[in-house]
């Protein structure tokens, strides 16, 4: 059996165009996407003819608010529709379908966008699909890094998940048990009023760079399951009493070996060290399990090079082992990946009714029909 | 399997012959024919036996490593040690280096005819590739799962964790499953435990075995049920760890996934 | 469906430049559902070139938490609109 992609071909035309909404956090996405007829592979490739993205950004201490955050969107996500088009060069009537982010993500966020994809779509009389969004990171993964069939680390402010491709479905192996990796990097750095711009996370790498003692944090691995609550919690006690008068009667706080004070970038350093390791052994416990060499990471944690090179230094230790990763432009949420992803779905069949574009919060990877795959 | 883990164990056990069975996430697992201080073992399988070495890993900081491997090295020994006296079916510890990451112990499991080794995963991806659907679900398979489940809840009636429990660490010795992979175990006495302990499996089987996912699991449940037998006080047990398995799974399905 | 026990009461028509307008923003606005059924309902309609939104609660403050949620909406469509209305062969100036 093989998959037939092309059932909805235009007469007359050798391609597909989609573009693609994202609005599920605090990045605003918007990306034209064009697949030629026939197979995806490496020689047939998908083109990037825009990818435009606006970031909501938070003051240092602050985490980004739904309300705030939906505001935010709707504020720009017709400029940046425009700017998309712009640059892609392409006209309304080219288009396909167009494609928005349906869920995981904050409810009021993801309404803002999906009220712009329904008026578009009906102005422009264009058919809806509805994407989930770790499956947009996955698809477009795979498609930029041509990784075929790898175990996917997905790692972003509200996801941590290792999945694997079987029977049609991304089906999760593990994932987190409380917290996601992203939302514990961010509550970390509001801890230690770590700076939101670009991004707390890349705060806390650039600044793990100068860090020297390790502290050692709580490590809490369960099967291929991890929970970070524990760390987070650990860590507030000790910024507490950093930033207090007496920060040396907390003996945590003094690195045995050289007697030193324990810095935050010491503390940034050990909060990197901890997670990743346990990302990176959940990853290889995945891959041992279903025996599988190839790992790509997704996702906007996914661009911290640290964990890039932990992952590395992993999978050079297995039999012909690969890495894959993406760079800021796609791992970082964007639109391009939500009108490749749809594309998929949309070459395969799958458009919604207006009646059934209501985005979700709650939306599990395994929730997908993959008919787009059949290995 | 990488020459430099082999070389590792090699300079560790110079003049042991170690043919490489497995290399998992943590350890890389070898099998010999040398006993390091007997010739007469009193093992079911006297003549073969397994090193579990867990070598260093370079991704990790070497604080967080050289603790990770120690206390997982000594905990699963110790646990071990303890499925030994419970007589709970796992492998007998023949010796072990905390320090180093090592553990020889007890043969268990058979080749398959893939050239793979006889655990429960590869014995029901054996079935699912070579035999009609109607084997995948006989009788033989049934009686298996539920055995895997009496066995876990000999496990827990012990209040011992497995803490990785998935269908590549059982191992079927002429298809009588034995637990195998302690190094995330722990002892509890909470319904919690227990109840992350099934669902951790629960969620294996599903991904791992998706077509017959739903009767395996059942099968499990059947044979869990069963290894707390009809003793009012381990009943109420057993109901306690099925509700807080219903709150767990719950859990999981509702977290929220923010993008 | 009015229920006897939301008793408050508010209808807001907006005006647009066409039919098609205002049913492409009925359509727009009428997919998501109102969380809580018991304590509001909100439904849309179009008369010619309108959009009527009747706003049934149970107090003002419901009533006064949604329509400031549907205008939040109405802007982006009627942004949407202003810019993209029959424009689908025009290419876009960066």
């Amino acid at each position: 059996m093989t998959v037939d992609l092309d059932k909805r071909l235009r007469p007359g035309r050798d391609y597909y165009l989609a573009l693609g909404l994202e609005g599920s956090a605090n990045k605003l996405g918007v990306g034209i996407i064009r697949h030629g007829v026939g197979e995806p592979g490496p020689h047939n490739s998908a083109q990037v003819l825009s990818n435009v993205r606006d970031t909501y950004i938070t003051p240092p201490g602050e985490g980004f608010l739904p309300r705030d955050t939906a505001r935010h969107h709707r504020h720009w996500v017709v400029r940046i529709i425009k700017r998309a088009l712009a640059d892609a060069g392409v006209c309304g009537r080219d288009l396909d379908c167009i494609c928005f982010t349906q869920g995981p993500g904050m409810g009021a966020p993801l309404q803002s966008v999906v009220i712009a994809a329904r008026t578009l779509a009906q102005l422009w009389n264009l058919p809806l699909v509805g994407v989930n969004h770790c499956v947009g990171h996955i698809e477009m993964g795979r498609e930029i890094t041509g990784a075929q069939n790898p175990v996917v680390l997905y790692v972003s402010g509200g996801n941590t998940q290792i999945i694997a491709y079987s029977r049609q479905r991304y089906r999760i192996f593990g994932e987190t048990l409380d917290i996601a990796i992203g939302n514990c990097l961010d509550r970390f750095a509001r801890v230690l009023k770590i700076s939101n711009d670009p991004a707390p996370g890349y705060n806390i790498e650039q600044m793990a760079k100068k860090g020297r003692h390790l502290v050692e944090l709580p490590y809490t691995v369960k099967g291929m399951d991890i929970s970070m609550s524990g760390i987070l919690q650990y860590v507030d006690v000790l910024a507490k009493d950093m930033f207090s008068s007496t920060p040396k009667k907390n003996k945590n706080l003094v690195d045995q070996e050289s007697g030193e004070l324990i810095t935050p970038e010491d503390l940034c350093f050990s909060l990197q060290e901890s997670l990743y390791s346990m990302l990176v052994e959940i990853t290889e416990r995945a891959m041992a399990h279903v025996q599988s060499n190839q790992v790509l990471i997704v996702g906007g944690v996914g661009s911290n090079e640290r964990l890039q090179e932990m992952m590395e230094l992993m999978v050079n230790d297995r039999k012909n082992g690969s890495i894959h990763a993406t760079d800021e432009r796609f791992c970082i949420d964007n639109g391009i990946m939500i009108a490749h992803a749809g594309l998929l779905s949309y070459r395969m069949g799958q458009t919604k009714e207006l009646k059934d574009t209501v985005c979700t919060q709650r939306f599990r990877t395994d929730e997908v029909w993959v008919n787009w795959r059949d290995d | 399997m990488t020459d430099r883990v082999v070389q590792l164990v090699e300079d560790i056990l110079p003049g042991i012959p170690l043919q490489v069975v497995s290399q998992g996430a943590e350890a890389v697992v070898f099998r010999t024919g040398v006993h390091p201080y007997t010739a007469h073992p009193s093992l079911t399988n006297p003549n073969q036996f397994i090193i579990k070495y867990r070598p260093s890993k370079k991704y990790r900081h070497p604080k967080i490593d050289a603790s990770i491997t120690k206390s997982r090295t000594a905990g699963e020994v110790k646990f071990m040690h303890r499925l030994a006296k419970a007589g709970i079916n796992a492998p007998n510890v023949v010796s072990a280096d905390f320090k180093r990451g090592l553990i020889w112990m007890e043969h268990l499991g058979e080749v398959l005819p893939s050239g793979e080794v006889s655990s429960f995963k590869n014995h029901l991806w054996s079935v699912e590739r070579t035999r009609s659907p109607d084997e995948c679900v006989s009788e033989d398979i049934q009686r298996i799962c539920e055995q895997v489940g009496q066995l876990i809840g000999q496990l827990h009636h012990n209040d011992m964790i497995h803490g990785d429990l998935t269908s590549s660490n059982i191992v079927l010795q002429k298809k009588v499953p034995y637990l195998i992979d302690f190094g995330l175990s722990s002892y509890s006495g909470l319904a919690e435990d227990k109840a992350v302990d099934l669902y951790v499996l629960e969620r294996a089987i599903q991904s791992t075995h998706s077509m017959y996912a739903y009767k395996y699991n059942q099968w499990l449940l059947k044979g869990y049920e069963a290894a707390y037998g009809t003793n009012k006080q381990n009943r109420r047990k057993y109901v306690e760890v099925m509700g807080k398995l219903e709150d767990v799974r719950q859990r999981g399905r509702k977290r929220s996934m923010l993008g | 469906m009015a229920s006897t026990a939301l008793s408050y009461q508010l209808e807001i028509n907006v005006p647009f430049e066409s039919a098609k307008q205002a049913t492409i923003a009925c359509n727009t606005l009428s997919p998501d559902p109102i969380l809580k059924k018991d304590e509001l309902t909100v439904d849309y309609t179009t008369s010619g070139s309108n959009l009527i939104c009747l706003f049934q609660g149970v107090s003002d403050r419901v009533i006064r938490v949604a329509i400031s949620n549907v205008l939040d909406n109405l802007k982006t469509i009627v942004e949407c609109i202003d810019e993209f209305e029959g424009k689908e062969d025009h290419i876009f100036s960066k």
